[in-house]
């Protein structure tokens, strides 16, 4: 980009002394909309600087508290951590440690290769013989198929990741320049941003939510509304296209991936345990028998050649209640805690602080 | 000051001094801002005096972006006649940066230049590499083979980069292998496993930098009372006890003297074994953020 910029510079400071010979009007001119686009660019850049300090911007990475990487293990001197997870929304939403040494690994949207990312670069933090919490979702087997939608897995995306891994890592991500260019100068990409300067959003508090906000009629069109995105998402009409021939590919690579996550902990002596985290009644209820066992067993035991324990509940009638969630979907902070302590104690490892 | 041999009879030193303190980038990162004349001073100051004081080994790394530095210092102390190039124990190690390049013969003639060595007495790959660090393994058993550096180690490896490394079939095992090591992370499996294979093990971040639960800790505390001794010293005595050569830095001329004066005092096998219970696996450095996928 620099040396873009540089050369731009002087083909242009070239262009306005070859002009000058003929018409110093011109030249004039030309310096006149240098300086313009000098100035312009001057405010652009002033204007992202007040923009990275917005809570619009700083609520896209929240998570990264939860991270401490290598400029901060100094500062930071927790250690032998008994339990930690990774995964996607779900798992962001499902975990919160307070009697246990733990630490939620989700950071919103996030596919197997970024748990995969995350787990290389922090599990020193896991004790030896330590949990790791790897999450299965209703869509995780095929979820790889999300790479090719560039408005699902996009730039935004892996921005967040770009903030938490190490710059090996980064590098390897999709269009890696772009990403972390558009991390510095968000505002240089998208100038509607801008506005958040002047509007700003609160902090986001989503996690912070203690009870269920929605209503009984509220709660059926919010599980509706799930799976008529999910369907979007995944370009399907029925139920049964999401084992059909299309996503057979994903939902191997699927396999493979997890299976090497398995393998990756084992040969560090870190205990991997596949878990499902629980859905609402209303949210369960849409999922057929047949759904459960394509997408879902199917693709655990495919995976599971290692045998590790699978802790399943998703749709276990301890958690149905609503009362534990804000919506159909996500546990609020309530249920997060139940649920959470209910994982400890099946792990044998409650109140081990 | 008392050596050990190495399985191919090299001699080192007891104790060595660290230099990872004057990590220019490091120290930085963390707001020490320090210029590169402050840093030769304070760097000079320290190893002159470590020097002159019998230690004869010192530790640095590519990654520590002091190495000319080093240089500059270790041409002074060779043209002042303050030591001979024979008597000092050099190591620096390759970084992992330097380690994705895949040419450790280059890397080698860097830190020597850099260093103003024609040797070095110990080499050593920082951190285990995945997908790197076998292949530049070999390259450093035929680069030690030839003769241009005394002896080669891995640091920062567990068992299980040892056994990796055996079932690679390597022409030469490590014979030495650098890893955190302190009361409170006392990496027994590893010990073991150098015993029965005959290899060093040197001790990096050997007090455990003295962090607040270290230095509070009742057990160091009673026995540092009990030997009329530092904590510090405490510790320095229990891994030169146990065969396990630390490693301390300092540029401070009083932790210099404190570290090296522990030759006069003996801990008593009980004292050893309750400061081995002190044992909680406490990494400061955790490996994967050193080095993803580790």
């Amino acid at each position: 980009m620099k040396k873009k910029l540089k050369i731009f510079v002087a083909i242009y400071t070239l262009a306005m002394i070859g002009v000058f010979f003929f018409s110093w009007k011109i030249t004039l001119l030309m310096l006149v909309f240098l300086f313009m686009g000098c100035f312009s660019c001057g405010i652009l850049l002033c204007l992202n600087k007040v923009y990275l300090k917005t809570n619009h911007w700083k609520n896209q990475f929240l998570f990264t508290k939860n991270f401490i990487s290598n400029n901060g293990y100094r500062d930071n001197l927790g250690r032998n951590l008994d339990i930690v997870n990774l995964g996607s929304n779900p798992a962001l939403n499902g975990f919160f440690y307070e009697k246990v040494r733990g630490a939620n690994w989700a950071t919103g949207s996030q596919g197997f290769p970024m748990d995969f990312e995350i787990l290389k670069y922090y599990h020193s933090y896991v004790k030896e013989g330590g949990y790791v919490l790897i999450p299965i979702m209703p869509f995780s087997s095929i979820s790889n198929f999300l790479e090719t939608c560039p408005q699902y897995w996009s730039d935004s995306y892996y921005m967040k990741f770009a903030k938490i891994l190490d710059c090996e890592q980064v590098n390897k991500l999709p269009n890696f320049r772009k990403v972390l260019l558009k991390m510095r100068f968000p505002l240089v990409f998208n100038p509607k941003l801008a506005i958040f300067i002047f509007h700003d959003v609160p902090v986001d508090s989503n996690l912070l939510i203690n009870e269920q906000t929605m209503q009984a009629t509220e709660l059926e069109y919010d599980a509706k509304k799930w799976i008529k995105s999910w369907k979007t998402e995944f370009c399907v009409k029925e139920y049964k296209d999401f084992w059909g021939e299309k996503f057979k590919p994903f939902f191997d690579s699927g396999v493979n991936m997890l299976s090497e996550m398995i393998d990756y902990c084992l040969y560090r002596n870190l205990k991997p345990v596949l878990v499902t985290i629980p859905m609402s009644s209303y949210l369960a209820n849409e999922f057929t028998l047949e759904f459960r066992q394509k997408m879902i067993y199917d693709f655990v035991n495919a995976a599971n050649k290692k045998n590790v324990r699978f802790l399943d509940y998703m749709f276990d009638d301890r958690f149905s209640n609503p009362e534990l969630f804000n919506g159909s979907f996500f546990l609020n902070m309530n249920g997060r805690k139940i649920f959470t302590d209910q994982v400890a104690r099946d792990l044998g490892i409650q109140d081990k602080l | 000051m008392q050596k050990r041999i190495l399985n191919n009879g090299i001699e080192i030193p007891s104790i060595m001094l660290g230099t990872s303190i004057c990590d220019r980038q490091s120290l930085s990162r963390f707001g020490n801002h320090v210029s590169d004349k402050l840093l030769f001073k304070q760097m000079t100051d320290g190893v002159i005096y470590a020097v002159r004081n019998g230690v004869t080994g010192i530790d640095t790394g590519r990654d520590y972006n002091n190495e000319p530095i080093l240089g500059k210092i270790f041409n002074d102390l060779f043209k002042n006649h303050i030591v001979k190039r024979e008597e000092l124990f050099i190591t620096t190690k390759v970084g992992n940066g330097q380690q994705r390049f895949c040419d450790m013969e280059k890397e080698l003639d860097i830190s020597l230049k850099s260093l103003k060595l024609d040797y070095l007495d110990l080499w050593m790959l920082h951190w285990p590499l995945p997908d790197f660090y076998i292949d530049n393994w070999k390259q450093f058993c035929k680069i030690y083979k030839s003769g241009k550096v005394k002896a080669i180690g891995i640091a920062n490896v567990r068992e299980r980069h040892l056994l990796e490394l055996e079932q690679a079939d390597v022409e030469v095992m490590p014979q030495i292998i650098q890893v955190e090591c302190h009361p409170f992370r006392t990496v027994g499996g590893l010990r073991k496993l150098c015993n029965e294979k005959n290899i060093q093990l040197e001790a990096y971040t050997a007090n455990c930098a003295m962090l607040p639960f270290v230095r509070e800790n009742a057990v160091l505390n009673e026995l540092a009372k009990k030997y009329r001794k530092s904590l510090t010293q405490i510790i320095m005595r229990w891994h030169l006890q146990q065969g396990i050569i630390p490693i301390f830095s300092s540029n401070n001329p009083n932790h210099i003297s404190e570290n090296i004066d522990v030759f006069n005092f003996e801990l008593t096998e009980d004292d050893m074994k309750r400061i081995f219970d002190l044992n909680i696996d406490y990494k400061y450095h955790p490996e994967s953020v050193n080095c993803p996928g580790y």
